[in-house]
């Protein structure tokens, strides 16, 4: 049986891959895992690695094509199989991707009380636009050469703009959005979704990006509405110098609880993992009225000790070296420590300005070595509902501030996943996906 | 709004007004009322106590058989005397009430109201007030002809010093008249002859309507009307012809003018983003366009739509009464004016 090899999905918004080279040759023997050859997105370049042993007979994509996730980019028969031309033909093109029809362009439905037409431009180009619908544009994040008008003479008011948010917030496909605040720094932010399903907030930890979620957001997609954010100084997030930065915990989650209320995706529940569980926690205390639940994932801010050795990492030099030390305390399977999460995490440490932003997070939350964060003083204070998930082998944090926090917060619940290391949503995609689900249906 | 429900009796909007002063003589003896023909000539000895007019539309009838020739004073034809007697008074400890008859004639007694009255208190360094109310009849519709038929409110609001009352309902009107006696400052009190004949339900007792508080005439989502005096009535017949064709329009009637209540107008404007103001009185310099740049200025993020005003033409009122109706603003053109900015 031939198996087909096929241009992976890296991530949820990606969507094309460009071959930027083969590392094997038609005709060669491959074993399962060996790289076959690297791919370009528009983030990263990587290995594809050969899913099964055998011969790869048929390349499929040359280098330099652009292929569409899911299609084939080549075919390696299983040891001592012969496949004729006409049955590897006939492969190919059963195993090209079926096209799907664009969500939201048919069957969609919008009473506009006037006939909707482009917005009028005077001679200079500026779009006709009432004052309301200016303002509102700026608060909703709207493109007004995006929104059809129809107030008199091609104007576009406050009701268009409306109508553009909720139609681009009802749009289930992901996006990915710049989210300005209001001293001038953007926070990147993925959002997937159906608009009127219950909302979903998913902060990384120290060092991390929104790609740390990929495999729980691909789980929800369908059910939740969901916003992944990089906090401040990570992924694509804005880095700002440290100097004129708030990069504390309750800095960051005062960031992040703007871009969250930007996006009028208010009361949601928050999932927070390591550092952005810290976050999470502050912003319930915060700002209660944004949330309406914590699902805290191997959390910081439940106690008061932290892995020596990450400090001592994180006051290193940053590469790949660094990341994937990092990488290998994280997980407690080492075989998760691949070349391509080290490259990533690589990459996020050496954007200009991350490294020195990441630092200061680290030295803000975690001075002398402990834990010196204000929420662990007001874990009391937490109000809403609360749902712990910990992989028990963790090294960065001790199980026991799970055991306790469930003590001391008040309405918690604690779920230990028994052989999973510091990072869940990765060792345990599907897992912490179904406790996130409970959670949220526990909720109603 | 008000918990407790209160007692209501069918009026007229001059008997409101009537009851109104009534009620404030009753209750305080320094209450005088002054004007052209305010008895009628009742109660003078040698023509008996004949039932007379009260005034030239019967809005002061009976006072002075209740209360007698010392407080309803009959003045000569002179605003200059009279305005200033009442200025006068007012200054040195009563509160009267002095009828200017049209407003039309307030060239006469100017210097009474703007240069005295309206300054005194800020003259005198906040030791004198001037508790005096000129009542004064506005408002074209019964063709009495330019000189007879102005509105002129915009003239008094622009003045510091002055507070200026435009009622358009009889219970407005005694409600607004009590605050307007029982008020330390020079206030105007505009009636719109118009609407003397109109009934409505008017509260019992005696008490006031704040100065300064709008009052939402009819709830809407769509536009916001502003509407001055009896226009309040020319406004809701448009917001019933444009509810035929879905239109829901909120009319705000000010009741004031000085002070006017931003805060009613702004939060209207931001339900509604859309502002109309329809006011009889002439349109250049006027509260109209007082209210279209208070709005501009401070609410210029609410409009999804330039504001419109429906006045009057910038001439005098016409005799001609083809052409009077055509002057005074319409239900037609008040819709035409919302329709033309939805």
């Amino acid at each position: 049986m031939p198996t087909i090899v096929k241009m992976p999905k890296w991530g949820l918004t990606m969507t094309v891959g460009t071959v930027t080279g083969w590392l094997r040759e038609e005709g060669e023997e491959v074993s399962a895992g060996d790289p076959l050859l690297t791919v370009e997105t528009e983030k990263a370049v990587n290995d594809v690695e050969a899913p099964a042993d055998g011969v790869l007979v048929k390349i499929i994509a040359q280098t330099g094509e652009e292929v569409p996730v899911s299609a084939p980019v080549a075919v390696i028969a299983a040891p001592g199989e012969s496949i004729s031309e006409d049955d590897l033909a006939k492969l190919v093109a059963s195993a090209a991707p079926q096209a799907t029809s664009q969500a939201g362009t048919d069957g969609a439905t919008r009473t506009a009380p006037r006939e909707a037409r482009k917005p009028a431009r005077d001679a200079s180009g500026r779009i006709n636009a009432s004052p309301a619908a200016r303002k509102r544009a700026q608060e909703l994040g709207i493109d007004l050469a995006t929104v059809e008008a129809t107030g008199p003479g091609g104007r576009i008011t406050s009701d268009d703009v409306e109508r553009a948010a909720a139609e681009r917030d009802a749009d289930p496909s992901p996006r990915e959005e710049r989210v300005a605040l209001a001293d001038g720094r953007e926070i990147f932010a993925l959002r997937a979704g159906p608009g009127n399903a219950p909302k979903l907030v998913f902060l990384h930890g120290l060092g991390g990006s929104i790609s740390t979620w990929q495999m729980v957001l691909g789980e929800l997609a369908a059910q939740y509405r969901l916003a992944a954010f990089d906090l401040p100084g990570h992924g694509q997030s804005d880095k700002r110098p440290p100097a004129d930065t708030d990069y504390s915990v309750p800095g960051l989650a005062a960031a992040i609880g703007e871009a969250i209320a930007s996006l009028g995706h208010k009361q949601a529940i928050v999932i927070g993992h390591s550092l952005g569980g810290a976050v999470a926690l502050q912003l319930a205390l915060s700002q209660p009225d944004l949330v309406r639940g914590l699902v805290l994932v191997n959390s910081a801010g439940l106690g008061e000790e932290i892995a020596a050795e990450l400090l001592a990492l994180m006051s290193g030099e940053p590469g790949r070296d660094t990341a994937r030390k990092l990488l290998e305390l994280f997980f407690a399977d080492q075989r998760l420590v691949v070349d391509r999460g080290i490259e990533e995490m690589a990459q996020n440490q050496l954007a200009e300005g991350a490294w020195e932003a990441q630092r200061a997070v680290a030295s803000a939350a975690f001075a002398d070595g402990r834990q010196s964060l204000d929420v662990l003083q007001r874990l009391a204070e937490v109000s809403v509902p609360v749902r712990i998930v910990w992989g028990a082998q963790d090294r960065v944090i001790p199980l026991a501030h799970a055991i306790s926090a469930a003590q001391t917060l008040p309405d918690a619940t604690l779920r230990i996943l028994p052989t999973i290391g510091h990072v869940p949503q990765v060792e345990a995609a599907s897992a912490l996906a179904t406790e996130i689900d409970r959670f949220a249906r526990g909720l109603g | 709004m008000v918990a407790t429900a209160t007692a209501t009796r069918q009026m007229t909007y001059a008997e409101a007004i009537n009851e109104a002063m009534r009620i404030a003589m009753r209750q305080d003896p320094t209450v005088v009322l002054m004007g052209e023909d305010v008895a009628g000539g009742a109660m003078v000895d040698h023509l008996g106590n004949e039932d007379a007019w009260g005034g030239p539309m019967g809005v002061t009838k009976g006072l002075v058989q209740e209360f007698g020739r010392n407080r309803i004073l009959d003045t000569p034809i002179t605003e200059a005397g009279f305005i200033g007697a009442a200025v006068g008074a007012a200054a040195t400890g009563l509160r009267p009430i002095a009828e200017l008859m049209f407003v039309d004639f307030f060239g006469c007694c100017m210097d009474q109201i703007f240069d005295q009255g309206a300054k005194l208190r800020y003259m005198f360094g906040g030791k004198a007030k001037c508790p005096v109310v000129i009542r004064t009849m506005i408002g074209a519709g019964v063709n009495a002809a330019g000189q007879h038929s102005g509105c002129h409110y915009s003239v008094f609001t622009h003045m510091p010093g002055i507070k200026t009352v435009v009622p358009s309902t009889p219970a407005d009107a005694k409600g607004l008249l009590l605050s307007a006696i029982r008020d330390d400052d020079l206030v105007m009190f505009f009636e719109n002859k118009v609407l003397y004949a109109m009934k409505g339900e008017v509260p019992e007792g005696d008490e006031g309507i704040p100065l300064g508080k709008a009052d939402i005439k009819r709830e809407g989502s769509d536009v916001t009307i502003v509407a001055i005096s009896r226009m309040v009535h020319q406004s809701l017949a448009a917001a019933r012809m444009l509810e035929a064709d879905g239109i829901d329009v909120e009319v705000i009637d000010p009741r004031t003018l000085s002070p006017l209540d931003e805060d009613a107008i702004l939060s209207s404007v931001a339900k509604t983003h859309h502002l109309v103001i329809v006011d009889e009185d002439n349109p250049r310099c006027s509260c109209a366009t007082d209210i279209a740049a208070m709005v501009a200025d401070k609410g210029f993020d609410l409009l999804d739509a330039p504001i419109k005003m429906v006045t009057a033409p910038h001439t005098p009122v016409p005799f001609s009464p083809p052409l009077e109706q055509a002057y005074v603003p319409s239900p037609e053109r008040i819709a035409e004016a919302v329709r033309s900015i939805l």
